[in-house]
């Protein structure tokens, strides 16, 4: 089959069993931590603080979060990054310590997206990552228990 | 790194991909959730007992092969149905692999689309809606809805442009 043939046939068998919000990995992931009962890693807190290490679908990344000013040094792993399946912009950000409703604001300004359901109470974070805007939200919302979401600034200025 | 980042991994890699893969056998993306799921249940036991295989991508793919064919068989208990008896005797190919993962990358791309576009998207490819059926239905110009299927599939193609593909190194692959 020619590749343009291979395309259409995947549009169309992907298109006609298409349902919004299912078979994704972030989703996924949290209906079967449910089911396991998977430790997540904030249950690794330690009295001060956790290091983790979170591989996203397009994205490696070291950071450390901190439940106090206590200092933490962070564990750093390199992975290649994974296969690319969105085309979505790739950017560089670097946080020590920050509270996380500043982390949001600058997130949106490099990403040029705006960012809902940021929690009112103080979580601070440092992060070193470079990859897509969605893989960075799905990693914080799974490590710090948050439920960000990225409204893209076209959907508000419809 | 501990066998739950390592797993985790896995399971974003390839998730959606063994989905598709399921779901070119049962009928609906539901029924390909709960046999992607328990293919990773199943595999996490052995990750879970530090006993990883030798070659984790043809594993998950073969239990999903596996469980599928179950659950075809315990939805038509009485029928002695070519294509399943057939199915368990298939050897899983590179083709179907490579197919289910490009089918991945579409999916996700449409899950990501704008809402509009993503919309407008379903009602012409997967409804059949002509383009004036859309425009009438959605309150739009016909002009806005080529633009917008115009829009999605150029999105779409670019995902499946080579030079998109990165290579992802696994430890154990």
């Amino acid at each position: 089959m020619t590749e343009k043939k291979e395309f259409e046939e995947s549009i169309r068998f992907v298109a006609r069993n298409f349902r919004n919000g299912a078979l994704l990995p972030y989703s996924g992931w949290k209906r079967f931590r449910q089911t396991h009962r998977i430790s997540t890693y904030r249950s690794k807190i330690s009295a001060a603080s956790i290091v983790a290490v979170v591989l996203a679908a397009s994205a490696s990344l070291y950071y450390s979060y901190t439940t106090n000013k206590d200092t933490q040094e962070p564990v750093s792993i390199q992975i290649s990054e994974s296969q690319d399946i969105e085309k979505e912009k790739t950017e560089k950000i670097y946080f020590k310590d920050t509270p996380l409703k500043d982390v949001v604001v600058e997130i949106e300004r490099v990403y040029d997206i705006s960012i809902i359901n940021v929690p009112q109470e103080e979580m601070r974070i440092t992060i070193s990552y470079e990859g897509t805007a969605s893989d960075l939200i799905e990693t914080i919302n799974d490590l710090m228990n948050t439920s960000l979401k990225i409204i893209p600034k076209s959907e508000l200025d419809r | 790194m501990s066998q739950e980042t390592i797993f985790r991994a896995y399971f974003n890699r390839y998730y959606t991909a063994l989905g598709m893969y399921v779901m070119r056998f049962c009928e609906n993306a539901d029924e390909a959730e709960d046999i992607v799921q328990e293919t990773f249940s199943r595999a996490w036991q052995r990750f879970a007992e530090d006993e990883l295989p030798e070659k984790p991508k043809s594993y998950l793919y073969r239990i999903a092969h596996n469980i599928t064919i179950d659950h075809l068989r315990k939805r038509k208990p009485q029928e002695a149905s070519v294509s399943i008896e057939e199915l368990s005797e298939i050897e899983i190919s590179e083709e179907a692999i490579d197919t289910s993962e490009r089918d991945a990358r579409l999916w996700i791309a449409i899950s990501k689309l704008p809402n509009r576009c993503r919309e407008v998207f379903l009602l012409s490819k997967r409804d059949g809606l002509t383009h004036a059926e859309i425009a009438e239905e959605l309150g739009i110009s016909i002009k806005t809805v080529e633009n917008q299927i115009t829009k999605a599939l150029k999105t779409l193609r670019d995902i499946l442009e080579p030079s998109n593909v990165k290579v992802f190194f696994l430890p154990f692959l």
